[in-house]
């Protein structure tokens, strides 16, 4: 199986996508606040409550969840450039190169 | 509360709450798609000039689950924000109304007032008084102003139900683009949510199992209150709360890494020494102790084999198999590390603990072995140490000492044992080539059975013999090189048995008859797959005493045939110690036969050797082509001859030694006899009149293995009683020899036998073929007649004579070759 690889290119990729998980973190966070009016919220509709309440719980872990996605990407991309950086170096001193 | 406000109510709701809810929705609607991974996931990934291969599809499959997910909530919140926007507004309008329509109320309520206090003056005016009309008129005032602030009340009623109108369809339109959103979600509640998404992105769901994974072994090691390098029986407990949670192979992994080989291995001396310190309670504690084994073993069974990793996303199967490789390295060198008492007999290593692990792990995973990966570092490793340590058979324990961890564990035993039922694994490693460059296989079924004379049968024969028969069943390329090399390894160390007759092999064979057991039918299996390797090896112009070493990977011994791959026996010496071991086959030594042994190895190749040889003679006289007719006759006496002089000689070595009675070996030869048995299928295709005599031939020939002789404890009597079995072999040669030519019609059309009945009036030795019947089946007139008409056919006086000749031809190809040894 052929790979091609730009070490540094996924080591910053992975840099930058290091920010999303917090940041969708707190935006499950936000969302959550939708949940806390509740039933009882002073909507001027019972059933909106209820209906943004579950916004506020599934929305929350949704977005977890995808926070989570990001922070595996993320860790990942710089994991993965490290280990070709690694091995990208080891095969520059035998004078070959990742590149298939 | 006043009828004017519970008439027209007041519109519900918090302006401020719902405008609260829009903007914190508004942020999550306008920023969740607006990180990296959401901007840059999908197809058009910005990663794609920098990177290809099967991590990048990965990946960038991740990060387009994240970014259309991301793009879809989005989207979603987008029209709830809007709507409830949309609804403040109406909340604020529809209040504004009702402020208005109770003004309007109050202002009408003090009209009503009014009217009715104006009739009231009316009708106490006095003139109204006097003239008696006031009451009237007044009445009629009341009247009509009670008439007009109820049209006026239902007119605000009215007019209030409009105005809360727009609120309600405005706060109806919000709940159903939450509803809209909550649809998008793959689930109903906030954890089938999360199993949803994760069930779309396998590499997140993969790192979360980990993380999960050793957060539950990370507080197990932390409840244990000590470094795992100092874990012992106390901790067992401890480990067995983990149950079947350790099938999930995160959990097994996390498992593994908590507690790295080294302390693996000590753990599992301590648990194994602790049994040993209690010698009353020895399996009471073995019961306290078997469940954390069987935890840990499933464990380390589970690491060692990647096909078994179900459920596992391509990034966490990639991580694990990485680490993998690095844990088996490190299992294979720290195995034949000795651990605990340097005076434990045998000693008990590395090696030992993991072949308790994966006994344990066999257990508890019926059906999951170690991999191919596994058997290939440790497993050789495991072989090599066997081999090389001294380790088998185990020296008995020095006095006073206590009973080692490691007796009654066969590391060796386990390994072969695990790989039941895995061909890759179980032919990977039985194709290894060990530190003397000899294969695990040749080893296994030759050299380590020398190590223990006079010891017990090795319980590695025990799963060695199963295997072999999964793996080497010539098939194809790999299972032939598995049959020859075990055939090749078990063939030499029968060599080392000695020339049959000397005092000396006779005592090896009688020490090493318990050793060589276990294997022999498993050989004669082998064997009677590729009956072709029997004649190839007596018909050898080479007839080398060693395998050409030009190629230190070749194997030699696999040959590829007309009808596909086969083996070669090294020469005729090695080809006549197999027969001799398989001759020897569930024969006890110095005792009568234990009842008709159920397949002996003899009896299995003889039956292959008959239809193999049945079927090439058959041919061979159909052909009507003397020089086939020739060298089949040739290949049939030699090849009898050689097996029945083979298998002779080996019985009569291991009895030698023993110095049985001369019952045990004649139950032992009738039982034999009374299983050679033509397959269904020739006797289909064979004339009854070939296959009865070719048969009995056999099945005469092996009658007179060790018959007769009430003292063949010496090699003089020996071969007196050689000479008399064979004038009785001879007589049953020749007949077969009549047989045969009388079956295959070997005469001119001038000697035709029913032309010779009809010419020569008196009765008919020919069956309903128009052949004389075989000799057997004739009356004495009918022989009579018979030998009369055959008297001038060549044939009858040179085919009995060349098959005699080739039985003698054979036996002494056997003797020439064991005086070689």
């Amino acid at each position: 199986m052929l790979v091609h690889v730009e070490p540094d290119d996924l080591v910053a990729a992975g840099h930058r996508m290091s920010a999303d998980g917090p940041h969708l973190r707190a935006l499950a966070l936000v969302i959550s606040g939708c949940g806390s009016a509740g039933p009882g919220a002073r909507l001027g509709a019972p059933e909106l409550g209820i209906a943004l309440a579950a916004l506020g719980e599934r929305g929350s872990i949704a977005i977890r969840t995808l926070a989570a996605a990001a922070d595996t990407l993320a860790a990942g991309l710089a994991d993965s450039g490290r280990r070709y950086g690694d091995v990208d170096d080891r095969l520059a001193v035998l004078g070959r190169r990742v590149i298939g | 509360m006043t009828i004017r406000d519970a008439t027209l109510a007041w519109p519900p709701g918090d302006v401020g709450d719902i405008d609260r809810t829009a903007s914190q929705l508004a942020v999550v609607a306008s920023q969740v798609d607006q990180t990296t991974v959401a901007r840059d996931g999908g197809e058009g990934w910005g990663l794609a000039p920098s990177w290809s291969g099967p991590a990048f599809d990965a990946a960038r499959a991740e990060a387009a689950v994240v970014a259309a997910r991301s793009a879809e909530l989005a989207s979603g919140l987008m029209p709830v924000v809007a709507s409830l926007q949309r609804y403040a507004a109406a909340l604020t309008e529809a209040r504004r109304r009702v402020v208005l329509l109770r003004q309007e109320w109050d202002r009408g309520a003090r009209r009503h007032d009014e009217a009715r206090h104006s009739a009231d003056l009316a009708a106490s005016d006095p003139v109204a008084l006097a003239t008696g009309a006031g009451a009237g008129v007044a009445q009629a005032a009341r009247e009509e102003a009670d008439r007009e602030w109820a049209r006026l009340q239902e007119d605000l009623r009215g007019r209030h139900t409009a105005a809360l109108g727009p609120l309600t369809a405005g706060a109806e339109r919000v709940t159903a683009t939450v509803q809209a959103v909550l649809r998008s979600l793959p689930g109903d509640c906030g954890e089938t949510v999360r199993a949803g998404l994760l069930a779309q992105l396998p590499l997140t769901d993969g790192a979360l199992r980990l993380a999960d994974a050793r957060a539950l072994v990370g507080e197990l090691v932390s409840r244990a209150g000590r470094p795992v390098e100092q874990w012992g029986a106390p901790e067992t407990e401890l480990i067995a709360t983990l149950g079947d949670r350790v099938r999930d192979p995160f959990v097994a992994q996390a498992l593994m890494e908590a507690i790295p080989p080294e302390h693996l291995q000590w753990l599992v001396e301590r648990l194994l020494s602790h049994l040993g310190l209690m010698p009353g309670a020895g399996q009471w504690w073995k019961t306290q102790f078997d469940p954390a084994l069987d935890v840990l073993g499933t464990a380390f069974v589970l690491m060692t084999s990647p096909q078994h990793w179900s459920g596992m996303d391509p990034a966490s199967a990639a991580r694990l198999e990485s680490w993998r490789r690095r844990w088996c390295i490190q299992l294979a060198d720290s195995g034949s590390t000795k651990l605990g008492d340097p005076r434990n007999a045998p000693p008990f290593r590395g090696f030992t603990a993991q072949a308790v692990l994966l006994d344990h792990g066999r257990h508890a995973l019926p059906g999951v072995g170690p991999g191919t990966a596994f058997v290939t570092t440790v497993g050789v490793a495991m072989i090599e140490s066997d081999r090389t340590s001294g380790d088998y058979p185990p020296l008995p324990a020095l006095p006073g000492s206590l009973r080692s961890p490691a007796q009654g564990v066969d590391v060796v035993a386990s390994l072969l044992r695990s790989v039941r039922g895995d061909l890759d694994a179980a032919s990977a490693l039985l194709l290894a080539r060990l530190g003397d460059g000899h294969l695990a296989v040749t080893y296994l079924a030759g050299e380590r059975l020398l190590r223990a004379p006079w010891g017990p049968p090795p319980s590695a024969n025990d799963a060695l013999a199963p295997l072999l028969a999964e793996t080497a069943t010539g098939s194809d390329e790999r299972s032939v090189a598995i049959a020859g090399a075990a055939l090749d390894g078990f063939a030499a160390a029968a060599e080392q048995l000695g020339r049959p007759g000397e005092r000396a092999g006779a005592a090896a064979a009688l020490a090493l008859d318990a050793q060589f057991q276990g294997l022999r039918f498993v050989m004669g299996e082998l064997l009677s797959l590729h009956p072709d390797a029997i004649w190839a090896g007596i018909n050898d112009p080479i007839n080398a005493p060693a395998w050409p070493m030009t190629d230190s990977d070749g194997r030699p011994w696999e040959v590829l045939g007309p009808d596909g791959w086969t083996l070669r026996v090294l020469n005729r010496s090695r080809l006549a110690a197999v027969l001799a071991e398989l001759g020897k086959d569930r024969l006890h030594p110095g005792e009568a036969a234990q009842g008709p042994p159920t397949a002996p190895a003899l009896a299995h190749v003889l039956n292959s050797l008959v239809a193999s040889q049945a079927a090439g003679l058959a041919q061979a006289l159909a052909s009507g082509r003397l020089e086939e007719r020739e060298s089949s006759i040739v290949a049939l006496g030699q090849v009898t001859g050689f097996i029945v002089e083979s298998a002779r000689l080996g019985v009569l070595q291991v009895q030698s030694g023993a110095d049985d009675e001369v019952a045990a070996r004649r139950e032992f030869v009738d039982s034999i006899v009374a299983l050679v048995a033509l397959p269904a299928r020739l006797k289909a295709t064979i004339p009854a009149a070939l296959a009865a005599p070719l048969l009995g031939l056999v099945k005469a020939a092996i009658k007179r293995i060790g018959y007769g002789d009430g003292s063949i404890d010496n090699a003089v009597t020996a071969q007196v009683q050689t000479a008399a079995a064979r004038a009785h072999l001879d007589d049953d040669l020749r007949r077969l020899g009549w047989d045969l030519v009388s079956a295959a019609g070997w005469w001119g059309p001038a000697d035709d036998p029913l032309v010779w009945v009809q010419t020569h009036p008196g009765v008919s030795f020919c069956g309903p073929d128009g052949r004389p019947l075989p000799m057997s089946a004739m009356t004495v007139a009918q022989r009579e007649r018979f030998l009369s008409w055959a008297t001038g056919i060549s044939a009858y006086t040179s085919v009995p004579a060349a098959i005699v000749e080739q039985v003698e031809e054979g036996a002494r190809v056997v003797r020439t070759a064991v005086a070689e040894r």
